[in-house]
């Protein structure tokens, strides 16, 4: 069971926050982030805004609405869900003059952002590629964990299972992320926190991308030490049955 | 003392996750069983005797978890296994069961205190489950209560809701208290009047990460006293204590009668055999459930039942794994001590349960256990640990040099401190 608003949580707020990993791996992207700055707000009905910089040389992601260059409206949760599947369009309340940034710059970063996540065999072949997929992976699945453990029916039972602390999840050769609970919700943070209890260490770029393809499943990874868990161990086994949940979101 | 090392538990494991979904799976794997770090861990064994196993590398280990509780005499016990290799010349699973069965039945009804009759089958799963249909047959009512953090086996109505497999409709008859709130318990009753066909719970609570904690004075009379008033039938899930805290049933060692009592684990020192016993007032019920298996009935496993309760009594087993278990971890918390560590004990002596105080997020503990094992004593983190009566006194004293080495090696630099940077 997927439900929509958790969907348009996970695709504001994991998705498209990962073009913010965009340039460092990819040639068009930074072209794009090189150009003229445009802020883009989203205002999804029922779910919440975030904005969306891109220009002077970065993409940043910000949640929460504010000034804007273009603001696109989505009544429900399924339009935003629709624009991520390539089936609906946004309704652009302001920045009518910039449809064709949109149609443009803004389209191009997300194609190149599915390029990186939805990979095939020839394109893991390439071992850049296969950096980059685990990476942007990585930063979309552990955003969207917790989404997924605020919203979903089955992730908030879970979440609501989590001890208040953090869970340090740690890349050797790679980037890190904390997932933080506290009374029962979750944020997930770049780098390490001082609230972490717990942690979970992939021993490379390349085994983490495996786990997130599905190459390689948890209990494996454990058994082989190519993920080593330690600490608060209660909370891990928490998030793990959310991180289950994860691909049923972003398949 | 040298440190172990696991080449070919390491090469067997990768054979294994290639047609074994997980590896290893369940609570022997190295996730469930919370082997961290990983690498401190053998993953298979080669063979075991009375207190020891050695992994597929030749290292021997004392085994402080006893298979999760089966192994109460000691492995390959003599007399259990003459009984199991006399039984097989005559036969094992046939269309019909040994007079075995009568036997067994008779030695549990004459052992276990509140047992009028017994019934056989296979996992501890197969005698809780059970245990419920028959209460939910004998009084019409279709909720159980359960205490938090408890844990039945893996039938899906023992399971949380959100985790894979498990429906809202799976669990959606449980409700929940904390072990030994008795107020608590007495409202959930009146709230629920009329509703409630059993309450289950272990004896004492014994959950993973956690503290063990005994039942309060006065308490299992209160809850006895109560679920007679409400008609709600009084399980007893025994499957990880019985035996080991008392011959006569747990039930018994607290001073008060179960209605229903399951009984797996040291049943049979590692035959595969679970059982369930009961008052006069639940055999109808018991007879009217459909529920058995191809197994149930093998008489080998019945065998060993029969040679292993008779051991356990005669040399009172609870009386003798209370006092080694007494014994190591007074051994245990003093080697702590002297290294300025405070490692907490709490539960029954034959199965306790240990953690580091001052240490929330076990990374002391953790560090501690892995450098025990690669000494050749097997802890867990945080599951309850298991005396077996083959353990000696040279096994003990050998421990208490392990776990005052493993002290000594995790005093060297603090794992919390580690901790604490991140
Ligand atoms: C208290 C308790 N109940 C039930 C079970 C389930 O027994 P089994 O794993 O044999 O099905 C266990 C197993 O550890 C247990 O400890």
């Amino acid at each position: 069971m997927v439900d929509p608003t958790t969907t348009a949580r996970v695709n504001l707020f994991a998705v498209l926050r990962t073009l913010e990993g965009l340039p460092a791996v990819d040639a068009e992207a930074r072209a794009i982030a090189a150009g003229r700055r445009e802020t883009i707000q989203f205002v999804v009905g029922g779910v919440g805004r975030a904005r969306l910089a891109i220009g002077d040389g970065t993409i940043a992601f910000h949640p929460g609405g504010g000034p804007s260059t273009i603001t696109l409206w989505f009544p429900k949760p399924e339009a935003l869900n629709a624009m991520f599947a390539g089936t609906g369009n946004p309704i652009p309340l302001k920045g009518l003059t910039k449809i064709g940034y949109l149609k443009g710059p803004f389209t191009k970063l997300t194609d190149r952002l599915s390029h990186y996540l939805r990979p095939s065999p020839e394109l893991l072949a390439d071992e850049g590629y296969r950096k980059a997929n685990a990476e942007l992976s990585l930063h979309t699945a552990f955003y969207a964990l917790s989404e997924i453990g605020n919203s979903d029916p089955d992730g908030k039972l879970n979440a609501g299972r989590m001890a208040d602390g953090g869970i340090h999840i740690a890349v050797n050769g790679g980037p890190s992320l904390s997932v933080v609970a506290k009374g029962g919700r979750l944020e997930t943070r770049k780098g390490a926190t001082p609230e972490n209890r717990a942690r979970m260490a992939f021993s490379g770029v390349e085994e983490a991308g495996q786990l997130l393809r599905g190459e390689l499943s948890s209990y494996l990874a454990i058994g082989t030490g190519k993920l080593s868990l330690g600490g608060y161990t209660p909370s891990i086994d928490h998030m793990n049955k959310i991180l289950g949940l994860v691909p049923r979101y972003l398949s | 003392m040298d440190t172990y090392t696991y080449p070919k538990s390491r090469e067997l494991f990768a054979r294994a996750a290639k047609v074994i979904p997980g590896g290893v799976y369940g609570h022997l794997g190295p996730a469930e069983g919370c082997f961290m770090p990983i690498d401190a861990y053998p993953l298979f064994s080669s063979r075991a005797s009375g207190p020891y196993f050695w992994d597929v590398d030749g290292n021997r280990f004392i085994d402080y978890m006893c298979a999760y509780g089966p192994n109460v005499l000691g492995y390959n016990d003599p007399d259990v296994d003459a009984a199991v290799a006399e039984q097989l010349k005559d036969g094992n699973c046939v269309s019909f069961p040994s007079p075995k069965l009568v036997e067994l039945g008779e030695l549990m009804v004459d052992t276990v205190d509140m047992a009028d009759w017994a019934f056989f089958a296979k996992n501890g799963g197969d005698a809780t489950s059970f245990s419920l249909m028959i209460a939910r047959a004998a009084t019409g009512r279709k909720k159980v209560v359960l205490t938090r953090g408890g844990y039945h086996g893996v039938a899906p109505w023992t399971q949380k809701a959100g985790h894979p497999g498990v429906t809202p409709e799976d669990v959606a008859n449980n409700l929940y208290v904390e072990f030994g709130d008795y107020e608590a318990l007495e409202r959930l009753f009146a709230e629920q009047r009329g509703q409630i066909a059993c309450f289950m719970s272990t004896p004492y609570h014994h959950p993973v990460f956690e503290d063990s904690r005994l039942p309060p004075d006065g308490y299992w009379k209160k809850v006895r006293e109560l679920c007679t008033r409400e008609g709600v039938v009084l399980a007893i899930d025994d499957v990880r204590c019985g035996f080991r805290l008392d011959v006569r049933g747990s039930d018994a060692h607290y001073g008060f009668e179960a209605d229903l009592e399951c009984f797996c684990k040291a049943l049979a020192n590692g035959w595969n055999i679970s059982a369930v016993c009961g008052k006069d007032w639940l055999r109808d019920a018991a007879g009217s459930v459909m529920y058995t298996g191809s197994y149930w009935l093998s008489a080998a496993p019945i065998a060993a039942a029969i040679a292993c309760i008779s051991k356990m009594r005669e040399m009172d087993v609870a009386k003798v794994c209370a006092g080694k278990g007494r014994k190591l971890t007074d051994g245990l918390v003093a080697a702590s001590r002297r290294h300025g560590f405070d490692l907490r004990v709490t539960g029954e002596p034959a199965m306790w349960f240990m953690r580091q105080s001052d240490d929330p997020d076990f990374v002391l503990h953790q560090a501690w256990v892995a450098e025990c094992v690669r000494r050749g004593v097997f802890f867990t983190n945080h599951h309850n640990l298991f005396i077996n009566a083959a353990l000696s006194d040279d096994d003990i004293a050998f421990t208490l040099e392990v776990a005052d080495e493993a002290f000594a090696q995790v005093a060297k630099a603090d794992p919390r401190e580690a901790g604490r940077r991140g």
